[in-house]
């Protein structure tokens, strides 16, 4: 698989600090991670940098209410990708230094779970 | 990618940290940060907005027309008569049809207007939301960063 080279480029020119990629099924498991993100940018670590992507291309409308949301939060170290490519994805995958495919659906996790489990994915590396 | 002892030591002060984060975890912030998300969702109707150009689109492309009278009659001079009462209403026919175009153009006019003032104005409306919500960000960070802990 070819990487995507602007998407490498990207993260290569423009994103410093370590990447969290959040790849994911639907919009309201987005936006959970992007509550993680601030949350981690917040307290933990404000360098982290994530990338929140949708496991299956998302509608306009749902893809612009994540970014709105990204917004509300003032999250400046999120990217949105809301229909990856799959030279897309090899960048994201090349650069990650975790990649987390699944929050449990209902409920979906708290915040604190999933920082948790961030950790522990961290740990596990 | 940093390398292993880097990690090591990244993950043990995120661990750390997440320990100390979750005893000092603000109450009702998950649950602010779930309202925020339901709002934004909820206002978010690009997709409705669309469809709404699009029924007014398939509305402009619709005209009015008199419909063909049938000339033939299986009753012995009912062509005649056909030819004669289609003669006489066409007329009338062609002049509602003018006037019901007229209307429909109207009534298109209108709803187009009405539908570009509403796009107009939910764009407003989320601007004004939007840096609402900016500042309240704002403040929430600031509150943060004075209540981090060590």
């Amino acid at each position: 698989m070819t990487v995507h080279e602007p998407t490498a480029k990207n993260l290569r020119e423009r994103v410093d600090g370590p990447v969290v990629v959040w790849d994911l099924a639907d919009a309201d498991q987005m936006a959970r991670a992007l509550e993680v993100a601030d949350v981690i940018n917040t307290w933990l670590r404000s360098d982290l940098f994530t990338v929140v992507m949708a496991h299956e291309p998302l509608d306009q409308s749902r893809a612009d209410a994540l970014r709105e949301f990204a917004s509300t939060l003032n999250l400046t170290r999120a990217w949105i990708v809301p229909a990856a490519e799959a030279g897309q994805r090899e960048a994201f995958a090349e650069r990650a230094l975790v990649w987390l495919s699944e929050l449990p659906p209902f409920p979906l996790a708290s915040i604190a779970e999933a920082v948790d489990s961030l950790v522990g994915q961290r740990l596990a590396m | 990618m940093a390398d292993t002892d880097d990690n090591t030591q990244l993950a043990q002060q995120l661990e750390q940290r997440a320990g100390a984060l979750r005893a000092t975890y603000p109450a009702g912030l998950e649950h602010d940060l779930d309202e925020q998300w339901r709002q934004v969702r909820g206002r978010v109707h690009d997709g409705e907005q669309a469809s709404v150009q699009e029924a007014i689109d398939a509305l402009g492309a619709r005209r009015f027309s008199v419909p063909e009278i049938e000339m033939t009659s299986s009753f012995p001079g009912g062509s005649a008569v056909h030819k004669l009462v289609t003669k006489t209403v066409e007329r009338h026919f062609a002049d509602l049809v003018t006037q019901l175009d007229a209307y429909a153009d109207l009534t298109l006019r209108a709803l187009s207007t009405l539908a570009a003032a509403t796009e107009e104005a939910q764009d407003e409306t989320r601007g004004q939301l939007a840096a609402l919500t900016g500042e309240l960000a704002d403040l929430r960070r600031a509150f943060n960063r004075s209540s981090r802990p060590e």
